[in-house]
């Protein structure tokens, strides 16, 4: 198989009428990016043959590919291609010494045949994959502007200390069911609660504290019943970005972390891809019209669960769907309108005496309307328009629902040749509504919970930012945020100030610090991120999150890039419902205070991207979280404290259409509960599991595929100790599980 | 899921289904009148005193052998307002309905007292704080608060006198004529009209009223009336068997205790 070489550069735009006059100097003073880093682009296990596909990608004035897609080259090489470039680094064009966002265009070349790679070329010494750049480029006509124009549109802030996962990266990962916010379990931070329950601590903070967003828009819930598949189809998500501390500035309101995913870039031919298994199907599709200049994208899934269950368990019902779909015109060169939409229904009942007695059900919807130009000096711009309904019905309860309208804008532009800025401001208003029940007909207890979660009102949250990125240095990056949120609810109010920073730092050709400080504010939220259901008129303020973390990024030999981060964060006035499990009432007014608490510790990644047929992630977490003492007990470990999380996996190309991979996940046991004085001493016993995936693939009239895949998480039918009950005659363990999820699929791509 | 739905939740992306029929519960209780009196109104008794009330804070609950209200502690109202009081989540049909006093249980923390209290912002502080400790009538009670607190004074000729007293529900005397039968009907109250009637508290059961016995309490002739020396305050003999109190309580305090139970609030037909 495989490998990538580069072509010719070129500078697209030709000049406009409104261009600024051409610039003095002589153009052939521009440099052409040149690669530092890049891996090998993964090929395609549906494909055979070989293929030459040219990537169009924009390098921006940092070096980072700020978005690449394939011009010209059939799939499924073209959809290897580009996301192999977008991996790429490189040195960043210059003209007259000042670095400048550039265009340039690859080719990636594609051999079946297993062989090393060609030794690069004395243009890119420092890359270990076997890409070079382009030869220097023709010089630009006169008239030219001065500015190279790109038509990327992927230019947002990132922030120096955040991981990010694409999904050719996740997609052969064991146990992520080739989906990159499944994936996410695996980045050092994250510390399950319970294995395969996809709702983790992060860095000490509770999942209630941990924030979802697709494009910028917030996520009720990423995954049907908490535990099944995504709601979100994974064709459709390019990548998924984890910030556990000094998020980018258009992110906020939570104190423990966000989890951001991407969608892709609109697919220049008609894509698609479907994935039929044992309990539901799914499909993606996405054609572009017009010549291009517009693309309608949809995609969804279908459970029938339960038709298996009523062979099963007849008195049963669960049910979940969603739906994703995307439309975009192209309004000139530089202006893209675009509208999102996408959803999702859970629903679980049982029937008693022929009455059917609903468990759970709940729903959310979606849509984005957003406007996105690219500028002249780097310049981008964004404004959106999101509506979207919640609704929430919970066994016994009623139901609740709330509208949520939200609009936001940001803009960016550069302020000098290493310095740029970005200003944005978001509004959310959520209308809460809600099945009250009378006063008179139910307990007074009753009627204050239920008044707490679903009472009416109308709820706001605004927030603005201004970040500044500035590159001093070439490879030095600090980013700095002064956000601030003011939050409203049934005549309360709250301001929560959000100060950020963060940098890289290169020490050495191959060694980078990496530094994140920031503050983190975050309205009571309930314990299970659950649609149209929260707490009313801010129950005990603000919770507070102090972030500060220190590490370095190694590029090391074989294609592997090491992380070693360590971080502190303390928290106030935060909110756990489960920080002690023998006393979570989930359903209490609200969460109690757990008092001060504080996360530390070490993390660990080690990655490497498909190459020579061999992929590998590594992550290990050292970590110790805290709650702070209060009036009736002293300082304790959270029972939800994990000192150790490793997990391991690698994926395989085994040839001829086969994919194996395996992934290890083994962690320590929560703390014990069972002493008198609380002092959680000991541990449960630790956890480990095995995930396995095999796949094999039969591709067909070279650009399709149909795979088989089998998958599974928890193979090994491993149980998790949640307790132990101990008794003159010794200690039981009350164990949990073994949660298995398997999964056989058929899945296809046009 | 049906078809119907299924299509439904296409068109209009709305799929949970609303709330099931509960079981058919309401309320049933009493729809507390202040009068002119309760509310400041001055009024004679039959032995030539005016008596006003300055002010009147009481603690209510209405209670049922059916309600699954677990949750409150009563109703906190001045003399001044009208207010509902009633026991929640009863099966529809007819019930006996009982209004009565009631001290705030003081083994709740504070804020938890407060959360359980209706009314209870629409007293002043000092007020609030008086009810979280024990009444005059009961020293003996340390986990149950004052029912009635009771500021009035009360004049004849050049006599002016001045009555302040925090009365408790715990007493070995008990009140009746407050239960009435209402039709519960679904997610509504099933109310009965109670007056406020402070006149009681000096009226025996034939309609007679009389301040003597009070005003001769004031031992130490300051003019102000202090819960001690209505502890010792002597009563008649037939005012003591008109209230039907024993003997430990034949005195103005337990006198006093006797017509709030059974005279303060009245029942109407």
């Amino acid at each position: 198989m495989l490998l990538a070489l580069a072509s010719g550069l070129g500078w697209a735009s030709p000049a406009r009428a409104d261009d600024p006059p051409p610039a003095p100097p002589s153009v052939t003073e521009l440099t052409p990016p040149k690669l530092i880093f890049g891996g090998e682009p993964v090929y395609p296990a549906s494909a055979s043959g070989n293929a030459n596909v040219v990537v169009e990608a924009v390098v921006g004035a940092d070096g980072r590919v700020e978005s690449a897609r394939a011009v010209e080259g059939a799939p499924p090489f073209d959809v290897a291609a580009a996301d192999a470039v977008r991996g790429y680094r490189f040195e960043p064009a210059q003209r007259q010494g000042k670095p400048v966002r550039a265009r340039v265009r690859l080719i990636v070349a594609f051999t079946e045949k297993t062989v090393p790679a060609p030794a690069p070329t004395p243009t890119a010494p420092e890359g270990p994959a076997p890409v070079v750049p382009a030869p220097t480029p023709s010089p630009a006509a006169p008239g030219t502007p001065e500015e190279v124009h790109v038509t990327g549109r992927r230019y947002e802030t990132r922030s120096p200390t955040e991981h990010r996962m694409t999904r050719a990266e996740v997609r052969l990962m064991a146990g992520a069911f080739g989906d990159p916010f499944r994936a996410i379990e695996i980045l050092p931070g994250v510390v399950p609660t319970i294995s395969g329950l996809p709702y983790y601590y992060v860095r000490g903070a509770p999942p209630a504290a941990v924030g979802y967003f697709v494009d910028e828009v917030r996520v009720p819930y990423l995954f049907h019943f908490g535990l099944g598949p995504g709601v979100i189809h994974p064709a459709l998500v390019n990548e998924v970005a984890l910030h556990p501390a000094a998020f980018p500035g258009r992110f906020g309101r939570y104190a423990g972390g966000i989890v951001a995913g991407e969608t892709k870039e609109p697919s220049a031919k008609l894509t698609g891809e479907g994935l039929i298994r044992l309990y539901d199907a799914g499909a993606f599709v996405e054609a572009p019209l017009a010549g291009g200049k517009a693309h309608v994208a949809v995609g969804g899934r279908y459970s029938y669960t339960g038709l298996l269950l009523t062979l099963l368990l007849p008195e049963t019902t669960i049910q979940y769907q969603d739906y994703n779909a995307r439309a975009s015109v192209e309004l000139g060169d530089r202006t893209r309108l675009s509208l999102f939409a996408f959803g999702a229904f859970d629903y679980a009942s049982d029937k008693k005496d022929g009455k059917e007695n609903v468990l759970f059900a709940s729903e959310f919807h979606r849509v984005d309307l957003r406007l996105d130009h690219d500028g002249d000096n780097r310049s981008h711009s964004r404004v959106a328009l999101t509506v979207g309904l919640d609704r929430t019905r919970i066994q016994a309860d009623r139901f609740a629902r709330d509208w949520v309208v939200g609009i936001r804008g940001r803009h960016r532009m550069a302020l000098g040749k290493s310095v740029e800025a970005e200003v944005g401001a978001d509004l959310t208003v959520d209308l809460y509504g809600g099945d009250l029940p009378s006063i008179y007909a139910v307990s007074r207890d009753e009627y204050e919970q239920l008044a707490n979660l679903y009472s009416p009102r109308t709820e706001t949250a605004s927030g603005a930012w201004l970040t500044a990125l500035m590159k001093p240095l070439p490879g030095m990056e600090i980013t700095a945020t002064a956000r601030a949120d003011v939050f409203t609810s049934m005549g309360k109010v709250a301001v929560g100030p959000s100060p950020r920073l963060s940098a890289r730092v290169p020490l050495r050709d191959k060694v980078t610090a990496l530094f994140a400080l920031g503050v983190a504010p975050q309205p009571p939220a309930f314990a299970i991120p659950l649609p149209a259901v929260g707490y009313g008129g801010l129950p005990g303020g603000l919770s507070y999150a102090y972030q500060k973390s220190a590490g370095v990024e190694v590029l090391l030999p074989l294609g592997f890039r090491g992380t070693a981060v360590g971080f502190h964060h303390s928290y106030f006035n935060l909110r756990d419902v489960f920080a002690d499990r023998s006393d979570a009432d989930i359903e209490a007014p609200q969460a109690k205070n757990n008092g001060p608490g504080q996360a530390y510790g070490l993390e660990l990644l080690l990655t490497r991207k498909m190459a020579n047929r061999v992929s590998a992630t590594v992550s290990y977490t050292l970590s110790r979280s805290q709650l702070g003492s209060t009036t009736t007990r002293p300082a304790v470990i959270n029972l939800f404290d994990r000192t150790h999380v490793f997990q391991a996996a690698g994926a395989v190309d085994m040839s001829h259409g086969w994919f194996g991979s395996i992934r290890t996940v083994i962690y320590t046991g929560w703390p014990k509960q069972d002493d008198l004085l609380a002092l959680r001493e000991g541990r449960l016993p630790l956890f480990f599991r095995f995930d396995a995936r095999l796949e094999k693939r039969w591709t067909w009239r070279k650009s399709g595929y149909i795979s088989l895949i089998f998958e599974g998480l928890n193979v090994t039918a491993s149980k998790e100790v949640l307790s132990q009950k101990c008794s003159t005659d010794g200690c039981k363990n009350d164990e949990f599980g073994p949660l298995i999820v398997p999964s056989i699929g058929v899945e296809g791509a046009l | 899921m049906s078809l119907r739905r299924a299509l439904a939740c296409v068109v209009l992306c709305a799929c949970v289904p609303a709330t099931d029929d509960a079981e058919a519960r309401g309320a049933a209780g009493f729809d507390i009148v202040p009068s002119a009196t309760s509310a400041g109104a001055s009024f004679a008794t039959d032995d030539g005193y005016q008596i006003t009330v300055d002010r009147m804070v009481m603690v209510l609950v209405a209670a049922t052998t059916d309600s699954q209200d677990y949750g409150s502690l009563g109703r906190v109202l001045l003399g001044t307002d009208r207010a509902q009081v009633f026991s929640r989540a009863i099966p529809e049909g007819p019930h006996q309905v009982t209004l009565g006093f009631t001290g705030l249980y003081l083994g709740y923390e504070a804020k938890e007292l407060i959360a359980r209290v209706d009314g209870w912002n629409s007293i002043r502080p000092d007020e609030q704080e008086r009810l979280t400790r024990a009444a005059d009538s009961d020293r003996s009670s340390n986990y149950q608060g004052p029912a009635l607190l009771l500021t009035l004074h009360a004049d004849k000729g050049d006599t002016h006198l001045r009555m302040q007293v925090a009365l408790g529900s715990v007493s070995r005397i008990s009140g009746t004529g407050r239960a009435a039968t209402v039709d519960v009907k679904r997610n509504a109250l099933a109310a009965r009209t109670a007056d406020v009637r402070p006149e009681g508290l000096f009226a025996d059961s034939n309609g007679t009223s009389s301040f003597r016995s009070f005003a001769e309490a004031d031992a130490s002739g300051d003019g102000l009336i202090v819960p001690a020396e209505l502890a010792a305050g002597k009563i008649t003999a037939r005012e003591a068997q008109d209230a039907e109190l024993p003997s430990p309580d034949r005195n103005t305090m337990g006198l006093l205790l006797a017509r709030m139970q059974t005279g303060l609030l009245v029942v109407r037909p």
